[in-house]
């Protein structure tokens, strides 16, 4: 009788399940997000313990991003006036962002003038990349102030310079040799880092951005646009193989790419501006660019 | 196989559906009504059914019983913040001990034990090593996270002393758990205070360290004395002295004026404490040694 009771109980609550379940209407698709996320926080938690007890000192850092910058010399050296007008912005803004980071580095702000990059990414000791892809999104400087704030913060918080020593360290590199860093190549910058660190760069990047006089709706107008087009990209399936398949896409590319979704970067924006009081600032400033030519050139 | 799909399944689907920051969401109303089926399963696989003896060949009901809780764990996994992980953990651990006591199945006895470490490892991680090198530096994001999962772990070694005496009556096993099984509850006191030793260490000012030790060291030897265990005592009597040795190798000669003063006062009393109960509470200690 007891063993017939729990089992309607059982029961009930499995139906009750169901029941809601079936009443929702979002859907959630079938991914490997959660295996990938677990996966790599436990990359990045076991690799901290050495990362903390052997960190690279501000000097070596630059050097190292230094280098590593030299790689990208010759795409962002043929920029046209018009680009190299959109890159004093963004270097104006990225200045006004980066005087409120922890650590004094020599921050730098560069333009990739590609349009298909709708990306940004950052070296360790200070250099910052925004794809023009990513500046077409746009529609406001505190936007874009957002964007650099984020990769200030993967600098600052020592994100990038943990992972040029994990990179180091899996390719048997030396770091204090000039010149080997160039074996690591673009992409491992250009890909996102790990779920925490993602959220870290969000929520200490929209602070950057206030403290420069920026609204923090920057950020949430931003990851709204994001949310949108992951939903555009994203696959729903609808049969347990087109389940499947989607799956085995989503795992190899959620693995280098492990950035938290956007709807969690945009709840994360809301609830800090919630908890820091600034409802307020919702004024943004409109994404102007203001540059002067002559004959052709670019003059300022 | 349905229900190990089930499991399978929930890593794909579940585990990350609901919208972020709802407690309430799809997540627990999906995953949650799953491991009620695995305990109820698991509870109808009996040890004394004999139509199962095929199934019990295989551990189907341990199987199920791992499954239940694994799924719990995951739950938790993506239900709480990264750092307050530790906690919830600790609380599962908590009613994995209360449990195996309760219903006398050594199955959930070894998980929690499992699990114990599995959040020192975590807490050591990602809570000590992998916390953010400037944000989280207030009270709550230095110690009161780590410090909740340690006081909740402490917190199972009541469990942990009945467990000890009603498994001291049972036959010695020669399975690799058995040793730990047997002292459980010098592991749920060594676990928890390794952590919170560490933590001290790690996240306290440097001049207040071994101002913090020195309050853990008599908490201990209050905590050994209150349960007549020689281990804890002698544990607390070491973080003492290892407390006398660093103030007189470093932080007498390399510590600011106001933190040596603090730490000299505080230790001085601290010592002063233990070793009046220890000449209040001589013949008890003698009876221990």
């Amino acid at each position: 009788m007891k063993r017939l009771a729990i089992f309607v109980v059982v029961l009930a609550v499995g139906v009750t399940a169901l029941y809601f379940s079936q009443r929702r209407h979002d859907s959630t698709p079938v991914s490997a997000n959660a295996v990938v996320e677990v996966a790599a926080d436990a990359q990045r938690d076991l690799s901290r313990v050495p990362m903390r007890l052997t960190r690279l000192s501000d000097d070596e850092e630059i050097a190292i991003g230094n280098q590593l910058a030299d790689q990208y010399s010759g795409v962002t050296a043929q920029l046209s006036a018009e680009e190299l007008g959109l890159e004093s912005y963004v270097r104006r803004v990225g200045n006004n962002v980066s005087s409120h980071a922890h650590r004094r580095l020599p921050y730098s702000f560069h333009l990739v003038p590609n349009r298909a990059m709708i990306n940004a990414f950052s070296l360790p000791g200070g250099p910052v990349y925004v794809g023009k892809g990513l500046l077409d999104l746009m529609t406001s400087e505190d936007q874009l102030a957002a964007v650099l704030g984020h990769e200030v913060e993967h600098i600052d918080h020592y994100h990038c310079a943990e992972r040029v020593q994990i990179e180091a360290r899996l390719r048997k590199l030396r770091l204090d040799i000039v010149g080997a860093l160039v074996q690591i190549p673009l992409t491992v910058w250009e890909a996102g880092y790990n779920k925490d660190e993602e959220l870290e760069a969000d929520r200490e990047g929209m602070r950057l951005a206030v403290l420069g006089s920026y609204s923090p709706y920057g950020a949430v107008t931003l990851f709204e646009k994001f949310a949108k087009l992951h939903d555009e990209y994203i696959i729903h399936a609808q049969s347990p193989e087109e389940e499947l398949s989607a799956l085995a896409i989503q795992s190899l590319e959620g693995y280098f790419r492990s950035h938290p979704q956007p709807s969690e970067r945009l709840a994360q924006a809301n609830r800090l501006i919630a908890q820091e009081g600034w409802q307020d600032r919702k004024t943004q400033k409109p994404f102007r660019v203001e540059y002067e030519v002559h004959n052709g050139k670019y003059v300022k | 196989m349905a229900l190990a799909a089930a499991f399978g399944r929930i890593f794909f689907a579940n585990l990350t559906a609901g919208n972020p920051g709802e407690f309430w969401g799809s997540r627990i109303y999906t995953v949650l009504p799953l491991t009620l089926i695995f305990f109820f399963v698991y509870a109808q696989l009996g040890p004394d059914e004999a139509s199962i003896r095929d199934d019990r060949r295989l551990h189907f009901d341990d199987l199920l019983g791992y499954v239940g809780t694994g799924s719990i764990v995951a739950l938790l996994y993506f239900q709480f913040s990264n750092d307050w992980l530790v906690t919830a953990w600790a609380v599962v651990i908590f009613a994995l001990f209360g449990v195996a006591l309760l219903l006398n199945r050594a199955m959930f006895l070894h998980q929690g034990i499992i699990l114990t470490v599995g959040t020192c490892v975590r807490g050591v991680m990602h809570n000590l090593f992998g916390a953010s090198y400037f944000s989280g530096g207030d009270w709550t994001g230095r110690y009161f996270v780590l410090g909740s999962a340690v006081a909740v772990m402490l917190a199972c070694l009541p469990f942990a002393f009945r467990l000890r005496d009603r498994d001291k009556t049972e036959a010695p096993t020669n399975r690799w758990s058995g040793a730990l099984v047997r002292h459980l509850e010098q592991f749920m006191f060594f676990a928890p205070v390794l952590l919170l030793t560490l933590m001290l260490a790690l996240k306290m000012r440097a001049g207040m360290v071994t101002v913090a030790w020195g309050i853990e060291g008599v908490l201990i030897v209050l905590l050994a004395l209150a349960v007549n265990e020689r281990s804890f005592r002698l544990t607390g009597m070491v973080l003492l002295l290892v407390c006398v040795g660093k103030i007189m190798l470093r932080d007498a000669w390399g510590l600011a004026p106001r933190d040596r003063y603090i730490t000299f006062i505080i230790l001085g009393a601290a010592l002063l404490l233990v070793s009046f109960l220890y000449s209040k509470y001589r013949d008890a200690i003698r009876q221990l040694l």
